[in-house]
This record gives structure tokens, C-alpha cells and sequence, in this order.
């Protein structure tokens, strides 16, 4: 169990909880993060910018910030 | 008859409105290009129409203030159809804003813009069976070529004459359950205005949604029996309320995404996606 931001390049997590307010919850949500769900890790941002991921097929770029508020669990 | 265009940001809505107004509203490849919504007239067989291009919305339980006029225009009961433009490459996300439309109740039309994004794509849609699902038109278009729109409008023109009510899709029982009992705490009240389908509000008030929580805080009586309910689900589900509305909501879109998808979604390669993979 690790957060978002610390899932390697390439590599699957699967979204175990999202730790935060109600705010946070229904932004993710929106972009089709809901726990449960499968996300790629496509590409790092440099200096700390922000993380490319795939879900659902579509790609959706997230903060450092609210992806450290994502629990999730690597796979492979 | 007044006309609103409802969807998420990025999916075409002022492209779809320029066509049709031959005025133009700034349209960009990037989400959020329209802010304040514009206004149109137009013809349409004859029938003078104005059309509205709404701010794209991801939902409608949001505290973003474009989304809150979008909300607060279809809310209103000045709209007599909806047409809810969907980017069919995207369908997985924008079905739950579709679902939500649903919950309005309203005559509505989908209209499955990017069809040709999509099949580039490799997504194939059955649009017959998308459309029985929903219960609503479904029309496949392309809006920078002005595919599809004709269809699109003469829809529009059936559902404003049919002006059928439209059903929202249900949730699992359990939810159900609790949607009903608090319907039927609010339906003999007549509560805010009358132009708010009573599930709908049911479901805002379930999900938390700060605007309405405020509103129905002036009936003290209501207001108490909304939190017994919400602990309800949560306790039911082991998360807070809103979260049980919106994954049951994801889970319903995914379970329709595969009843009408043809084929699966392949694998495409993105720009980036050869670098990274080789």
C-alpha cells in the first residue's frame, strides 16, 4: 500500500481509498477515480510537476498534491 | 422552446452550438473554454428556438462556479429539452453526467459527439441499444462537420412534442430503499420549488451537496431526518454517503458501458505510449 505519487512509471495500481474530504472525493470522482478503479502510471512531470496517468481509457493529469491522497496498491 | 446544450467540459458543446448559430463562441481543445453560457435563436423547421450553450459540467453536485450556473439553468424550468453532448471517446466518464441528467427528469437528447474520434479510437457503439437503455434518443454526430445535426434537432423537435417524462435508471435495492423513504419525507412538503424532481433532491440531500443542505436547513423537521438516513447508507457501506451515491452511479455506468460496447476498447498507442513501452 502506497500513495499515487510514489507508484513507479509504467507501472498498474489499483485504487484502494481516497483520503480526503468530500471536495477531493467528488473531484476524482469526476475524473472517473472511484475506488476499485485500475489506473497506469504513464509519466512523471519533472521537478515534482504533475503525474500523467491513464483510467478508463482516457489519460488525466493530477497534482503531486491530490495524488499523495490517493491510496492505492502497486501491482507487479 | 428553449434548447440547453449540457455536458462535460471538452466534448463539443460551443462547436455544436456555432454550427447551428453561425456566431462564434470561442471553442479551444482544452476544458473549461466556456465560462458564462450564450444565448442564440434560431430556426428550426420553421419554429424559432433559442438555444443555450451551458459551461461544461463533470457533474451536477459540484461547488464550481461554472458548473453551479449550469446547474442553476437547468434547474431553473426555463429549458424545455436538454441536449446532453457526450464525447463518445470518453464514454465511460461521461455517462455518469448523463445519468445525472436522467435524475432531472426532463425531455432529453443525447447526442454522442466525436463519433469519428471515437472509431479512430476503436470503439464501437450500439447506438440502438444505448438508446433503449437510456430510454432517451440517441444520435451519433460530428460537430466540427456538422454530421449527425439534422437528425440531432429533428429529435429534438419529437421529444419537445412527445414532452414524455423521462426515468431516471435505479440504483441497487439497498440504496433504493433509503431513496424512497426520504422521497417520501419529502413529497407532501412540496419543498423548494416544485420544478425539482423530488428523487433528484433526494439524492442531493443523501449525497451532501452543500447547496441543498443549506436550502432544506429552514425546515428544521426535514433537516433532522435527512442525517439518520445518510448514516444509514454509510453504515450499510463503510463510507461516507456521498461516496456510496457516486461509486453506485460509476459502477451502473461501467455495468451499461458493457452492455452496449461492441467491441472492446483496444489498446491504442498514444504519443507518448511508444517511448515508454518500446
Amino acid at each position: 500500500m502506497t500513495t499515487l505519487d510514489q507508484v513507479h512509471e509504467n507501472n498498474k495500481a489499483k485504487v484502494i481509498v481516497i483520503q480526503g474530504g468530500q471536495r477531493i472525493r467528488q473531484r476524482l470522482g469526476q475524473m472517473g477515480i472511484h475506488p476499485g478503479d485500475i489506473i497506469t502510471i504513464l509519466r512523471y512531470g519533472a521537478l515534482r510537476g504533475p503525474i500523467l496517468i491513464e483510467i478508463h481509457g482516457s489519460q488525466v493529469a493530477l497534482g503531486r498534491g491530490i495524488a499523495s491522497k490517493v491510496i492505492v496498491e502497486e501491482m507487479e | 422552446m428553449r434548447i440547453a446544450l449540457a455536458g462535460q467540459p471538452n466534448c463539443g458543446k460551443s462547436t455544436l452550438f456555432n454550427s447551428i448559430a453561425g456566431y462564434k463562441a470561442i471553442t479551444s481543445n482544452f476544458p473549461g473554454t466556456t465560462v458564462k453560457y450564450t444565448e442564440t435563436k434560431t430556426h428550426i423547421n420553421g419554429l424559432i428556438c433559442t438555444c443555450i450553450d451551458l459551461p461544461g459540467t463533470y457533474s451536477l453536485t459540484s461547488g464550481d462556479p461554472a458548473e453551479l450556473e449550469a446547474r442553476r439553468h437547468l434547474l431553473s424550468g426555463e429549458v424545455d429539452v436538454i441536449i446532453n453532448v457526450v464525447d463518445a471517446s470518453l464514454l465511460c466518464r461521461s455517462l455518469e453526467l448523463t445519468l445525472q441528467l436522467l435524475e432531472l427528469e426532463a425531455p432529453m437528447v443525447l447526442c454522442l459527439n466525436m463519433m469519428d474520434e471515437a472509431q479512430r479510437k476503436g470503439i464501437n457503439i450500439d447506438t440502438q441499444k444505448l438508446s433503449e437503455i437510456l430510454g432517451i434518443p440517441v444520435i451519433p454526430s460530428i460537430a466540427t462537420t456538422g454530421k449527425g445535426l439534422k437528425e440531432l434537432f429533428n429529435e429534438v423537435m419529437k421529444v419537445w412534442e412527445e414532452k414524455k417524462k423521462r426515468k431516471p435508471l435505479k440504483f441497487s435495492k439497498d440504496i433504493e430503499e433509503i431513496i424512497n423513504e426520504l422521497v417520501s419525507i419529502l413529497l407532501p412538503k412540496r419543498l423548494v420549488e416544485e420544478k425539482i424532481p423530488s428523487r433528484f433532491l433526494a439524492l442531493k440531500l443523501l449525497e451532501n451537496d452543500q447547496f441543498f443542505i443549506h436550502e432544506i436547513n429552514q425546515f428544521k423537521n426535514i433537516f433532522h431526518q435527512v442525517k439518520p438516513l445518510q448514516e444509514r447508507l454509510e453504515q450499510a457501506h463503510g463510507v461516507p454517503s456521498d461516496e456510496v451515491i457516486s461509486s453506485e452511479r460509476h459502477a451502473l455506468a461501467m455495468n451499461l458501458l458493457n452492455r452496449f460496447l461492441r467491441s472492446s476498447i483496444h489498446l491504442r498507442r498514444t504519443s507518448a505510449s511508444p517511448l515508454i513501452s518500446g
